[in-house]
């Protein structure tokens, strides 16, 4: 049987590399147009040729999303830009108007094309669709059950991606436009405002004013399904995706961390032990509560925010691993976060058990004694028996 | 020969064909159906019960059996289908199939294939909410048989002749009612509600943005929350869109008195018959502002 693909977003060709050494067998980034994500960094043709070469040499993969919903002037240019993709050798385009399947068709037949979630794909019959379109994935929309996964499955012969974890449009995916009201900036076409996580006035029909001080929102929490990977894997699930294309690299990493070994826990013993483990680690570096949503039944008010929620910047990213010295036992690092001597903190990595640490001493690239790594980007080394690897990541311990 | 009646010559001069901008209006109930059938209107659009959304009149399949009147048609199925409505789906478009329906508004590809699939030959009109924008893929869907795209109302009119100008499909245009901005599958206002400990008996909410000063009216229906925009009225475009060849205007009701209602429809009947209008106060939402999507 066909191991599940771990899909990872990656904004930027350096996420591109830390998505594969964390654990992607693919990744799903932008180019600089057409892509959903339009003030992502996103890739030049050129970073996308090196980043197909780059996932190539070790047998992963490279989805570009050209998922705009195009208008006419949109199409200047996009054939070329389909032949270059195909040039750069990327293994599948993720679109979701319907016309560049056409025009992929006639222009780059051997091109693989994958469905948007922006298509709001719900049932078999609109999977069959796109499977005789010659699509050979769909990205399911984000409201479909368990349920729903395993009679698209059975009745219909396309692989199946399914959103695994990260922020969900609140609306089905593409039927928005409140950015495009509100902000005058066009949400199927990248520019998405998000004005979901605003805060409003709610009032009834005789414009009696109902919630207080601004505390009626439409945020909805974030998705998680690591206690179902099992089952995903069990179903015929292709491919599973992470969101997340303008996150940080610590949410890369972290992400990608978790959801690898779930995966591969769950190929080796028939079951994911420490699921409250997994489940905090991702609530630490997301900041945001992460819930099934529509995979056992269809959200309520549990899965919604209200008002008063902020979003504080993650401090628990301490630094990555820029080497290690064996002769003296010390870990170098460049600093993320403030730390200090006495601090515990967590290593983790690719190629390395998880393991904690008490910071004993701090010293500076001069070698220089030091109470506190508070610069961002500080050279700093601190002492480990244990031998660490090139970027692997330094947090706090929880 | 009515004034809105354009002729159109072929490369030879000769008469080709006439065809006149319509208008389709989505009515209050049915009794405000019949109240309108004998407008200089081109047809009704219907709602078919838990299927259609963004729309007042909504009936089963036997009450739309029933209706007996002298304009067209058309039934709007623009709601997204999950698997487990597949079979309902298809036996309501297997009666819809024997009826005399001029047009099917779909959202869901599921219908484009069940329609395909079972030989209904049923004329479909590609209406997925804010996706018809442009004439590439309108030319997509007419080279599978449907026969009409409702364009986008976050489109210029610009955009709209332009796409006319580039697909030989029908062009329906949304140009009277409130916008369609938001759709979502869960019960957003119910989850505040409870989450509150309040209550209400509104059916229709308002959702106040203090920057912009605005109130948009929110609902829930089917279990699914509705944010909409203030109501849109082209009624100084009309004789653009005449001239430039559009098939269709459409005029929604939905959060309208019934009153208010027909004097716009009045308005636009004199539009469509020539009269030129120049409204200052009305909301044009996207018709002549053209929306950003990347910062520079």
């Amino acid at each position: 049987m066909k191991k599940i693909e771990l899909l990872s977003p990656a904004g930027s060709l350096e996420k591109v590399k830390w998505a594969f050494m964390y654990g992607a067998d693919a990744v799903y980034f932008g180019g600089r147009d057409y892509s959903l994500r339009a003030n992502a960094q996103n890739l030049s043709l050129d970073e996308i040729k090196e980043a197909c070469e780059y996932a190539h040499n070790l047998n992963k993969k490279v989805y570009v999303t050209v998922n705009i919903v195009f208008h006419d002037e949109d199409f200047e240019g996009l054939e070329e830009y389909l032949k270059s993709l195909y040039s750069a050798n990327v293994d599948a385009v993720i679109v979701s108007d319907p016309s560049i399947i056409s025009l992929i068709k006639k222009v780059v037949p051997n091109l693989e094309i994958h469905i948007s979630t922006q298509q709001s794909t719900l049932n078999y019959e609109t999977c069959k669709f796109w499977s005789e379109e010659g699509a050979k994935r769909v990205v399911l929309g984000r409201e479909t059950s368990k349920e729903d996964m395993i009679s698209i499955l059975k009745n219909s012969n396309i692989d199946i991606e399914v959103f695994i974890q990260g922020a969900m449009c609140v609306s089905y995916s593409g039927r928005c436009v409140l950015s495009n009201y509100l902000t005058n900036r066009d949400s199927n076409r990248g520019g998405c405002s998000q004005i979901c996580r605003w805060n409003f006035d709610l009032y009834d029909s005789y414009k009696n004013k109902i919630s207080e001080d601004e505390d009626f929102a439409i945020t909805v929490k974030d998705l998680t399904l690591i206690p179902y990977i099992g089952e995903l894997i069990d179903m015929g699930i292709t491919s599973l995706k992470i969101e997340g294309r303008m996150r940080s690299i610590y949410y890369i990493a972290t992400v990608l961390h978790v959801y690898r070994q779930v995966i591969d826990e769950y190929y080796k013993k028939g079951k994911i032990d420490n699921i409250e483990k997994y489940n905090y680690e991702i609530f630490r570096c997301a900041n945001r509560e992460s819930v099934p949503q529509f995979y056992l039944t269809k959200p309520g008010v549990n899965e919604q925010y209200y008002s008063g929620r902020t979003e504080e910047s993650n401090k628990d990213f301490l630094g990555v691993v820029i080497d290690y010295d064996k002769v003296n036992k010390e870990i170098i690092l460049e600093q993320r976060n403030y730390f200090k001597i006495g601090d515990e903190i967590t290593i983790f990595g690719p190629n390395i058990e998880d393991f904690n640490l008490k910071v004993e001493y701090i010293k500076d690239e001069n070698n220089a004694y030091i109470e506190v790594a508070r610069h961002p980007k500080q050279i700093v080394k601190i002492p480990s028996l244990k031998e660490v690897y090139k970027n692997d990541i330094i947090r706090v311990k929880f | 020969m009515l004034l809105n009646a354009k002729i159109r010559l072929d490369s030879f001069t000769k008469l080709k064909e006439v065809v006149y901008l319509k208008i389709l209006v989505q009515p209050i109930d049915l009794k405000h159906l019949y109240e309108l059938d004998n407008k200089e209107i081109g047809g009704f659009i219907i709602g078919i019960n838990n299927y259609s959304i963004f729309q007042n009149l909504k009936l089963s399949i036997d009450e739309l059996k029933s209706i007996n009147i002298s304009k067209d048609i058309y039934v709007s199925l623009n709601k997204l289908i999950y698997n487990s409505e597949l079979e309902d789906i298809k036996n309501i478009l297997i009666e819809l199939s024997k009826l005399n329906i001029k047009g099917i508004f779909f959202e869901d590809i599921s219908i484009y294939k069940i329609n395909k699939d079972l030989n209904l030959n049923l004329n479909l009109i590609w209406s997925s909410m804010h996706l018809p924008t442009n004439s590439h893929s309108c030319n997509y869907w007419k080279d599978k048989g449907c026969i009409g795209a409702l364009l986008s109302t976050e489109l210029m009119v610009s955009d709209f002749i332009n796409i006319k100008k580039n697909t030989s499909m029908d062009i329906y245009v949304y140009l009277y009612g409130h916008i369609p901005m938001f759709e979502s599958s869960r019960t957003l206002i119910t989850n505040y509600l409870k989450h509150t400990g309040k209550s209400s008996n509104s059916k229709v909410f308002y959702m106040y943005e203090k920057e912009r000063n605005k109130y948009y009216p929110v609902y829930e229906e089917y279990s699914n929350t509705f944010i909409t925009e203030d109501v849109l009225n082209g009624i100084n475009v009309v004789s653009n869109l005449l001239e430039n060849d559009i098939d269709y205007i459409i005029l929604n009701s939905l959060m309208h008195e019934k009153e208010v209602f027909n004097n716009v429809l009045d308005e636009y009947i004199e539009a469509i018959n020539g009269k030129v209008f120049n409204k200052k106060d009305v909301f044009t939402g996207f018709l002549f502002k053209e929306s950003i999507f990347k910062v520079k």
